[in-house]
This record gives C-alpha cells, structure tokens and sequence, in this order.
C-alpha cells in the first residue's frame, strides 16, 4: 500500500517535473518532418507515400523509447551502457561484412522492408560508455591512459563507420569525444594540442584541395588524361574533396554534376523568400531538381525552408535553440557529473547534427550525410534521437539523488 | 555533484552554441531575403512556369485546295536512365522482382528499336536520353499502356515533336522549301508565309518538373493555342506534274548541269508550275546546297537570244523601228568598235520581224545601236531586269531571289551595246525572263509573279488575299501586239523554233542559245538553252519557260533541245486547262508526247 502510494507520489512529482518545453518542441518537430517529408515524396494522384508512415511509425516507436528512457534512471543505465556498446560493436562489424550496400556505402541491416543504420546507434552508445568512462574520472583527467582509453572507446567505433564509409557519423563521434573531455575536465594544455593537431589537419587539407584543384585544371587542359584519378596524399577521394570545393570555390565544380545537390538546396531555399512558398509548393524539391533521394533526409531543410520561407527557418531553429538551451540547462542543474556530461553530450550530438546539417544546407559547410534531428527521414537516427533526449529528461528528473 | 568549473565550460559552449545557430540563421537570411530575386529567377528559369501548348503548322494547298505540305502531331519519347535505376534500387528495397529487362525489351518492340541500342541507352549515365522521335500519337499510346505494368513508366518523357510531311515528295519542292528541326520554314513558301504557316503557341500556367512534365496539380491559367492558317497557293499541283514530268525527260535525255520550268499565266502572273533541277525531298531535305537552290529565282545566267525580246521590244515602243524595216545584217560580219561581231549564217537585208525570226545577232546589235546606250539600258531596266521579280520588301521578297546583273552604261565597253542586244554581259534569272516576256503577251504590263493566293483560317475563310499585280507598264499595247506577231514567225517553219509548236494554238515564243562562261572565256561546246513563249498568240492564257544549262549532246541549240519541251508541256497543260484550240489542228498530229525529243542532228539556227 505504502509501495503505491509512493508510486503514485513520484509519477505525481514526475508530471510536475517534467520538461514539457522540450516534449512540446520535440512534437512540434515530428509534425514537421511528417509534414514535409509528405512534401518531398507524394507524388500527384498517390496516397500518403510509404516513407511518411514509415516516419510515423518509427515516431511512435521513439516516443516510447522517449519516456522509457526518462523513467528510467539514467545512472543505471551508464552502468548497462557497455552492454549497448558491445552489441552496437557487434552490428559495425557485422554490417561491414554483411551489411547492404545501396549507394555505393555498406550502412544499412535490413529486415523485411525496414532497415536499420548501427551506425546511428553507436553514436548513443559511445556517447554512454564515454559518460560512465569520464563520469567517474570527472576532474582526475590529468593521467595519459585515462584520455587514451577514452579515445580509444570512441575512435574504434569510429573508423570502423568511417570503412562504410560513412563520413558525416565517423565524424560526429571524435567530436563528441572531445566535448565531453572538454565538459570532463581535461587540461587545458590537452586542448592546446587538441588545437594544434586540428589547426595542422586543417592546414593539409586545405593544401591538398589547393592540390586537387590545380589538378582538375590540368585534367580539363588535358595535360593529364582525362579518366586521370587524383592521386591523394591524404587518402581522400574525389567526391570528398569536390565536396569542399562546394564550400570554399563552388564555381570550380560542374554546376550540372559535382554540384548539383548543393545548388538545388540553395535555389530552394533562396526561391523560398520571406514567407515560403506554401506547404506543398516548393516547385524546385518538389519538381525533383532537388533529387528525391536526398531531399527527404539529407537535405529535408531545403525542402522546408523553400515552403515555409525565412519565417519558418527561424522558427525551425527556434524550435532546436528550445531543445538545445534546456538540455544546457539540464546538464547545468544535472544532480552529478554523470548527468552533466550526459544531458551536455546529448544536447551537443543535437547541436552538430542540426549545425552541420543546416550548415551544408545552407552552404556553408561541406556535404555530409549528416541528418537533421527529428526532421529527416530515417527509423534509427528517430529512435536513438527521442532515446536521447528521454535521457535528458531522465537526468532532469533523477537529478536529486534518492 | 558538477563544480563551478564545469558550469562555466557548459555556459562556455551554449554561448558558442547560440553564435553558431545566430550565423545559420543570418545565412538564412542572405540567402532567403537579400539574394532572393537572382535564387528565385534561378528556379523560374529551371521550372519554367508557362507550359508551351504549341500550335500545328498551317496547311499548304494548291489552287484546288490538294494539300502539298502538312503537319501531323507525333511525340518524342525520351528516357531518364537515372530514374530507371531510382525505382529499381527503391523496388529492390522491397524485393519486388526487376522489370528493367521487360521494360527495355516492350521498349525495343513498340518503338522498332534493336534491343542492344535500347539496352545501351537506358544504361547510360544520363537524365535525358532520347529514344524515338516522330512517334505516331497513337503508337505513343500504345507503348504507354504496354509499359505500364512494368512500373517504369515514370522514368520516360514525352513531347511534341510534329512532323512536316510533303505527300508528293518532291514536287513542287522548291517552291514549298521546307523546314528546320525547328519547324521554321526555312525556304520558298514555307520561309515567306512562316509568320501565318506557323500559328500562335498558346500557353499554360502550371510547372514543370525536372523531366519536363506538368505538375497537373498547379495548373492555373490557359491561353490556348491557334493552329497555323492554310496557305493556298496559285500553282497547280496537276500541272506541276506534267511540267516536271517533261522537264525530268528533257533531263534525263540531255543530262543539263542544271534545268528550270516555269508556267505562267500572263494575264495575271500567276505562276501554275515552278520546276528546278536538280531537286530535292522537302521530307528529309539532303543537305546538298545545289539541290536546295530554286535556280528560277536564285541562279544568273546570260539569256542569249531571249533577250533580243526586250531590244526589239523598246525599239517597237519607241518607234525607232516597225516589223517590216530592212536592216542589213553585214553578210554575217559585223565589225564594231574593232571588234567582229559574227552571225552564224551570213545574212544580207532582213526585215526586224526576220531578225527576231531567225535570231540574228548582227541585226539585233544594230537595232540596240539605234536605241542607243541609255534607252537599251532603261529598256532592260524598265522589263524588270537587275531588280528582283518579287520585291524587296520584307513581307513579300522571295528568299534567294537575287537582282541580277545589268550594269549601268557607265560601265559598259564600246562594244557592250552590241552584246546587250543579244542578250550577253547581263546576268538574269528565269523569273525576270518569263516575267518580261509575259508582259509582251500581255499588252505590256509586267506583273509581280504571283505564287500565294490567299490565306485561310481554319474555317476557310480568307483572312488575306493577294490580288494580281502590275508593276509596271513596260510598252504600250500596239508594240506588244506587233512583237507578238513577230514571236509568232519564231515559232514557224521558217523560224528557229518550229519544234516549239502546239498543234491547235498560234504560239509565240523565242528561243536563246547562250554560250557559257567558263573561266571568263566563252566556250564554244557548252550553252545555255532556253524558250520562253506563249500561246495562243492572240489572247495568250499560258507562258512558258524552259531552260537547260548545259546540255549535252551535238546539238545545244535552245530551238532543237529547250523548244520540244516548251511543246509538251504546252500540249499537256492546254489540254489540262480545255483551252479552246485557235486554228485547226492539222491531220495526224498531235505527236505522242516526247517523240521529238530525240536528240536531233539537225541544225537549227541559235
């Protein structure tokens, strides 16, 4: 009796508690990404398209997950987190070697007609292991082998997505790697290096796209034949360094080609002006410029951005600064370093995905295939997103330990 | 329990954070609000928001309303090879078994393709690749149906793509011209009448996706279409038959660089047939240029004895002469200026009417030499010789018409006169020469030459008519009726055409034989052979013209080689026409047609 009533007492605590701002947003989002990826997809004289149930559905089952994860506390399941690491380590592999191959990358497990991608999951489970890992070293960071295992519970997952090859996600892990050293405590000469590599890494690519492009000059001279690779000093391939080139010269790209996508996005969006176009009217994604193939994930913003105009993007990244400015506030107020590091990697995985995505949207940054949160087309980045922020509010909510 | 340090590195990055979403955001902006017009115009140009509803090219009829050029709706059929390998990849996610195979093989079936080159082109690395053109509309239809349970349907395009078709092939074909890929009209009728042959594209207000299709479900606005006006024109299919079909004999029994036929009506100059060898297929017209040229209008030549028409003609007008002044002819030596004029027969005293008869150069010279330099030169300028026949201007010039050569006097040597006269140092074309002869048959009035009756829309009704029209007065009726006369003894035993005769009718007419220039020297083994006359003299209803340039064989003379097929042609076209025979048709005759076409060994006076 004394049991339920102490049930009722805490689910009582717990409505009172709960972060409705971020549940609200998140909502707000779904019916976003239903709304327009419906946008991308119908075709004239069809029904609902498959992918808007099949979004739907995976919404659903992420909610589930959502409020899973916020009841449960979020201790036990950093302490559970290396049973989701290796199993998530088991699919890298196994997909690797069994995986599907569509558009020339191994990323996908598929069952019946649903398909699932380890390699967003492994962003949450390193993102836990590295919590539990840092959570109890918080602020003893100054030994080598701390960082180093730490680093190596991260950068193992990582390459083995990069062989996908999956760049945008090998990507986001090492990012989320440093951060959480950052929140953890490593020493500020550990950053300065950090810096310096980074600066030094910057500094060879730049030099190599510099390379590329007297290469594609001389390849166009036919000075070298034309099928001619280019020979990369850093082992990166044509269609990476193309897609720097997006960035820092698009005008040495052939508009009809190599940059097709990003130009698309941009007239999308541009066309879009102040107020959008309207639900339904974005001629440049919907006549297909815009290839169907990505403007459902990769590039659903210019799908939204050119219907709903300058008003929505904002309100978009309005709905993303909600997101992002509670979980801050929750790894602030979070009852440990565990909670902190948590609710911080959380918000920060939501911060790159939404900058780097919007970013190359946007041209500003190279394209990668980095989906937009809780907009993009895509059953398992939904899942392990609502999971995700469950575990923030888990942290809210477990923050007064017991 | 987190410390202070490690709020702060929370607060640290949030900051960082809003900067970064602040950034997005003013990139937003810039692209979204400050180059909005240059993206937006960007989009309008891709997607084109007016769907073209083209119009269908006018029809070309002749006098009787036979259609001599139209345009049928056909389709082109294009493919996405991109689009194929989107839906397999998405079918293949669903492990629905592929249909490309029977895709390309309905493909290869319907459209009567080699498999292989289907194969290929679906395999290409492209967005467009075309498959079919000219596709019957129903054949299209037929494809779409066929192809429809395959579920590839979307990846394949279609668009207009109309057809011109001539159904007589190259009859009358340089008069029609014919059109570019375009379906703009690129020579004869089809070039002048473009403007009313082509019709108003209409148009729609909707979108286009990026294969091109209508986006049905932003359609907004019409403006429909209206389809080219019928052009009906003055010639006679019938009997621009039976001219080419005469003109193609003479050709294949002369074997001529190049030939030219003309039917006129001299009333009216209305042209009934326009034939130029060498010709062409407006259906798929060869790239040849020589083919494509009507040397009616487009190709110079001297005109030889032809043209004594027009010295005769000015001195009758001008009452210097009468038919039956005697000039003496020099006994076929006529030294001038030094230079030896030479006939080729020696002839003594003959009256102007014999000069014309027998075509004698010394006395034509000396008729000119009684005219002097500026009344020959004003004659020949006044029968329309050195301008073009159709006009300059825009609306009715004839594409390739070229003026010709008449120098000035100015420019002319002591001895040009002489030459004039007989038609040398002046380059014409067959359509000043039909022209200036037809206004002698006419009672002096030079017409414009008359190809394009009316115009009709598609209820038949004229929306614009063109009415016979007199240039000029070019000699008043009494010297044209006295040159007749004259022209009628050309076409006599006497004279040097009596092969051109017409059994029934009193035809008038003359012959020219001009030596070629080659390489600026007059040769002796190559001519220009040509009639041009009329019937029946005393009311003339049809002129004709007939020229070969170059023909081969012993005798050149445009008497033995041009005349007979003036004579065909005039038999079969007065028989065509009923016309009324003038004078009794002597016993046996008429000959079957082509009989005297033989190659004759026997002389004929040039």
């Amino acid at each position: 009796m004394i049991r339920r009533r102490k049930t009722r007492e805490f689910f009582h605590e717990l409505l009172a508690d709960f972060r409705w701002g971020q549940l609200i947003a998140v909502l707000c989002l779904m019916t976003f990404s239903l709304l327009f990826i419906y946008s991308a997809t119908v075709r004239s004289g069809e029904g609902v398209p498959d992918e808007v149930k099949k979004q739907g559905l995976w919404f659903a089952l992420g909610l589930v997950g959502y409020f899973f994860a916020s009841l449960l506390d979020y201790r036990w399941v950093c302490r559970k987190a290396w049973l989701l690491y290796a199993g998530t380590f088991a699919l890298l592999i196994w997909v690797l070697l069994k995986g599907k191959k569509i558009y020339g990358a191994r990323r996908w497990i598929t069952f019946e007609s649903f398909a699932i991608q380890p390699s967003e999951f492994a962003k949450l489970s390193v993102l836990l292991i590295l919590c539990w890992y840092l959570g109890r070293r918080a602020g003893k960071l100054r030994d080598w082998r701390s960082l180093a295992v730490a680093s190596l519970l991260a950068i193992v997952p990582a390459v083995l997505i990069h062989r996908q090859p999956d760049l945008g996600t090998a990507i986001s892990i090492p990012a989320l790697l440093f951060l959480l050293l950052f929140l953890a405590g490593a020493s500020a000469r550990f950053f300065g290096i950090l810096a310096l590599v980074a600066l030094l890494a910057s500094g060879l690519v730049g030099w190599e796209t510099w390379r590329y492009t007297q290469f594609r000059h001389e390849r166009s001279a036919r000075v070298v034949s034309a099928e001619a690779r280019y020979p990369s000093i850093l082992h990166l391939k044509e269609y990476q360094l193309n897609r720097i080139l997006g960035v820092v010269a698009p005008d040495e790209l052939d508009q009809l080609n190599e940059g097709w996508n990003i130009r698309q996005s941009l007239i999308a969006i541009g066309s879009g002006r102040f107020s959008g176009k309207g639900w339904g009217k974005g001629d440049v994604t919907r006549g297909g410029y815009l290839p169907r193939t990505v403007s459902l994930n990769d590039f659903i913003f210019a799908v939204f951005a050119e219907e709903s105009g300058f008003v929505g993007g904002v309100a978009l990244l309005a709905l993303y600064s909600v997101l992002l400015f509670s979980g801050a506030r929750v790894a602030i107020r979070a009852g440990d370093t565990l909670g902190m590091l948590l609710a911080g990697g959380v918000t920060f995985l939501f911060f790159f995905h939404i900058f780097v995505n919007i970013g190359m949207a946007l041209g500003l940054l190279p394209v990668v295939g980095v989906p937009l949160p809780l907009m993009s087309y895509g059953g398992s980045f939904v899942l392990v997103c609502l999971t995700a922020l469950g575990l923030i509010q888990s942290v809210w909510l477990h923050r007064n330990p017991y | 329990m987190p410390t202070r340090c490690h709020r702060f590195r929370v607060l640290l990055l949030a900051a960082a954070g809003l900067l970064v979403l602040a950034a997005l955001g003013v990139r937003l902006y810039r692209l979204q609000v400050v180059h909005h017009e240059e993206l937006k115009r960007l989009a309008d140009r891709q997607i084109g928001r007016r769907i073209l509803l083209p119009a269908r090219r006018g029809t070309i009829a002749d006098c009787n309303g036979n259609v001599l050029a139209h345009t049928v709706a056909r389709r082109l059929v294009s493919v996405d090879p991109k689009a194929i390998a989107e839906i397999e990849r998405a079918r293949e996610k669903k492990k629905r078994p592929s249909t490309r195979a029977a895709f390309a093989r309905i493909l290869a079936d319907q459209l009567a393709l080699p498999y292989a080159e289907v194969e290929e082109k679906l395999a290409r690395d492209s967005r467009y690749v075309v498959l079919a053109r000219k596709e019957p509309a129903d054949a299209v239809e037929r494809l779409q149906a066929a192809l429809a349970p395959t579920g590839l349907l979307g990846a394949l395009g279609f668009a207009d793509d109309p057809e011109r078709l001539y159904p007589n092939g190259s009859l009358m074909s340089h008069v029609l011209g014919y059109v570019d890929a375009e379906q703009r009209g690129v020579n004869g009728v089809e070039r002048v009448m473009q403007a009313d042959l082509r019709g108003e594209d209409g148009w729609r207000a909707g979108e286009t996706d990026n294969r091109g299709r209508e986006i049905v479900a932003y359609r907004r606005e019409d403006f429909p279409s209206r389809d080219g006006y019928t052009v009906v024109l003055a010639l006679d299919q019938a009997v621009q038959d039976l001219c080419e079909q005469e003109l193609d004999r003479a050709v294949a029994a002369y074997r001529p660089d190049s030939a030219v036929a003309i039917v006129m009506r001299p009333a009216t100059g209305e042209i009934l047939a326009l034939a130029s060898r060498p010709t062409f297929n407006p259906n798929d017209p060869d790239k040849q240029v020589d083919s494509l040229r009507n040397r009616a209008v487009s190709d110079l030549n001297e005109p030889g004895s032809t043209f004594k028409v027009v010295t005769v003609a000015a001195a009758l007008d001008q009452r210097l002469v009468t038919l039956n002044d005697v000039i003496f002819c020099e006994n076929g030596r006529f030294e001038y200026a030094g230079r030896e004029l030479t006939d080729h027969q020696a002839y003594g005293n003959l009256t102007v009417a014999e000069i014309l008869a027998h075509s004698v150069n010394i006395g034509a010279a000396k008729i000119a030499l009684k005219l002097g330099k500026e009344r020959m030169y004003a004659a020949m300028r006044c029968f329309g010789f050195g301008e073009r026949a159709f006009g300059d201007r825009p609306t009715e010039a004839w594409p390739g018409e070229v003026r010709g050569i008449v120098h000035p006097p100015r420019q002319w040597s002591q001895v040009s006169i002489t030459r004039v006269a007989m038609g040398h140092e002046v380059g014409v074309t067959p359509i000043q020469t039909i022209g200036a002869v037809a206004a002698v048959a006419n009672g002096g009035n030079l017409m414009q030459p008359l190809i394009i009756r009316r115009v009709l829309d598609e209820k038949g009704v004229a929306v614009r008519e063109f009415f016979p029209k007199v240039r000029r007065r070019v000699m008043d009726p009494r010297a044209a009726r006295e040159l007749t006369e004259a022209l009628k003894r050309v076409v006599s035993q006497e004279g040097t055409a009596a092969k051109a005769a017409i059994p029934g009718f009193q035809v008038a007419g003359k012959t020219g034989t001009a030596q070629k220039l080659v390489n600026g020297r007059y040769v002796h083994d190559r001519h220009v052979s040509s009639f041009v006359g009329f019937f029946p003299a005393e009311d003339p209803e049809i002129c004709i013209y007939v020229m070969l340039d170059a023909p081969k064989g012993k005798v050149q003379y445009g008497g033995s080689v041009a005349a007979p097929v003036f004579r065909e042609i005039g038999l079969r076209v007065a028989s065509y026409l009923n016309l009324r025979p003038t004078v009794p048709v002597p016993v046996g005759a008429p000959p079957a047609a082509g009989a005297s076409l033989a190659v004759s060994s026997e002389g004929d006076a040039p």
